[in-house]
């Protein structure tokens, strides 16, 4: 664990889109990672923000990061051999129970990220892999050709560019009943995991899915990512909860908070 | 052997508190915390309108201590309430903690929030945030001023929360305490600050902070000694408190019941429990019967 923000050189970057690139840092200290953990991303002179980790191999972690605020536009201004800060690995990630066979994963736009690095994991296991992958369009679709290696790959994007068009949801619930799985993976946005929630809990299939809420300081202490009605923290209970916490929490899909805690519908 | 407590007229089952600005805002973490075995819980610091607070980085761990600069975000008196009233259906010991720029408006949060709180602590003391009402915790006359107009304002007890590192901690303590606060809390987080020699800045978007955890201990207890010197009010003792032996340290230095913050990030919550198992242990160990007979037991010469 780096506690503190330390710079790390980018070694190398991978463009995916317009929007979004991969970092890939070189490690200085041993750590562990699992993924579906975060770390803290930092650079002086830019707020502090927590990206998931989509790549790592003991001595170089990546970061994908999209260009969606102030932020991370900085970030996507940075060439090789600069650096981003980092504190972490942060949160609980995915967990793998030893008896499984079959696992769906389900990302929706840069929630595809960390579900890469499980993939990989997973890969190794002699688990069967069946993706379903959804974006805005075929340019920002993450990862797809990745996920072919690892098994059937199934693709939605909103205007139909790249495979279904619609929502990954709904794309899912097409193969419901005729897939059978495990366990589903799940990371996107939260109209994407509330979907998942129902799909899961009135099919009895098994979930975990990790959720987002604003995070700052990262080791749970300041509640900014607290969630009703349980007060379990995004940043140290998350940010991956299965399925018998995620149907008590009860504001997913109906409100978030803001910087100063207040309640913001979705 | 029981290690309940009081602070006055305030019963507690256990010496143990949350401390303000530790997961306070939403009562699921406040009622969570109470549920995990604090005897209390103090909220995070209101103010009438909402406050953003700064924007990250608002943390950097140290490693033996943590600064922060949250700046003091909450979504304003209104929303507490409503947070408030949800806590207080779960019978949870909630203590409300408020800040304000002026006399005027820490009287204005005390009389809207007296209903749903069993008791208030005035914050006088945040190092984050520039404000006259909380430098006011630095000057004694003004601490006795703003302690006694809110006393008169509100039903339920007072406490203050006064800063380390400041000239006389007595001057301070005995000022609330002619103010009529009925206990004090030492200390808040002293002031501090963290530069990053790369970019030559501060890390901290407010660039000072407030250092809390294991470096402040032996600030603030010193403070607790110093202060229960001259006081008849309990102290509470807060600042780097990670295990029984920390809690007892304060306790025999003169603290009646303890805060925890920093060491929730590293130990959980489970620390509430732990701390109090350790205490009940030693009081069995010693034949002691209650908390009380320790109370500032290291003055004794």
């Amino acid at each position: 664990m780096m506690i503190s923000q330390k710079p790390l050189e980018i070694i190398n970057i991978t463009t995916h889109s317009n929007r979004i690139k991969t970092f890939y840092l070189k490690l200085k200290d041993k750590i562990k990672v699992i993924p579906g953990q975060f770390m803290m991303v930092w650079i002086p002179d830019a707020e502090e923000i927590p990206i998931s980790i989509s790549y790592f191999n003991g001595s170089t972690i990546g970061l994908t990061i999209a260009a969606v605020g102030e932020t991370t536009r900085k970030i996507h201004e940075l060439k090789i051999h600069d650096h981003l800060y980092v504190r972490g690995p942060y949160g609980n990630g995915f967990k793998i129970p030893k008896d499984i066979s079959k696992i769906w994963i389900i990302g929706g736009g840069y929630g595809i990220a960390p579900l890469l690095f499980l993939a990989r994991k997973v890969s190794n296991m002699n688990i069967n892999i069946t993706s379903f992958l959804g974006a805005r369009n075929k340019d920002e679709l993450l990862f797809y050709n990745q996920f072919k290696l690892f098994g059937s790959v199934f693709v939605s994007t909103d205007d139909g560019s790249e495979g279904f068009r619609g929502d990954v949801a709904t794309l899912v619930e097409k193969y419901v009943n005729s897939l059978k799985a495990d366990l589903i993976y799940a990371c996107g946005p939260e109209v994407l995991i509330t979907k998942l929630i129902k799909l899961a809990y009135s099919h009895n299939l098994n979930l975990q899915a990790s959720l987002e809420r604003l995070i700052k300081c990262g080791i749970g202490l300041c509640g900014s990512c607290c969630l009703d009605p349980l007060g379990l923290r995004v940043c140290k209970d998350g940010p991956v909860f299965p399925l018998k916490i995620l149907i008590k929490i009860n504001e997913i899909g109906s409100y978030h908070r803001s910087s100063s805690g207040m309640k913001v519908k979705f | 052997m029981s290690i309940n407590i009081s602070l006055g007229t305030l019963a507690l089952r256990n010496p143990t508190i949350l401390a303000s600005g530790v997961l306070g805002t939403t009562a699921s973490s406040l009622i969570r915390v109470y549920k995990s075995g604090a005897g209390a819980v103090v909220s995070k610091s209101i103010s009438i309108k909402p406050n953003e607070g700064y924007k990250t980085p608002v943390i950097v761990d140290l490693g033996y201590g943590y600064i922060n600069s949250m700046g003091l975000p909450n979504p304003g008196l209104d929303e507490m309430i409503a947070e408030f009233k949800i806590v207080k259906s779960r019978k949870v010991k909630l203590f409300g903690s408020i800040f304000a720029s002026d006399i005027d408006e820490f009287k204005y949060l005390a009389s809207k929030l007296t209903d749903y709180v069993d008791a208030l602590e005035l914050n006088l003391s945040c190092p984050t945030k520039i404000d006259v009402g909380l430098e006011m915790g630095k000057i004694p006359w003004m601490v006795e001023e703003v302690t006694r107009e809110v006393c008169n304002t509100s039903k339920v007890p007072i406490i203050v929360k006064l800063p380390p590192l400041v000239t006389l901690i007595n001057d301070l303590a005995l000022a609330a305490e002619d103010g009529g606060a009925s206990a004090v809390t030492l200390t808040n987080t002293a002031k501090a600050m963290k530069i990053d020699v790369f970019s030559k800045k501060p890390i901290l978007q407010g660039v000072y902070g407030g250092l809390s955890g294991k470096a402040l201990k032996p600030i603030s207890l010193a403070c607790v000694f110093e202060a229960y010197k001259v006081l008849s009010i309990p102290i509470i003792g807060c600042g780097g408190i990670y295990s029984w032996e920390d809690a007892l340290e304060y306790i025999l230095a003169g603290a009646k019941a303890i805060q925890i913050g920093s060491a929730i990030a590293t130990e959980g919550l489970g620390i509430f429990k732990k701390i109090c198992f350790g205490i009940k242990k030693y009081l069995k160990e010693n034949s002691i019967n209650k908390i009380d007979d320790l109370v500032g037991i290291a003055h004794r010469r």
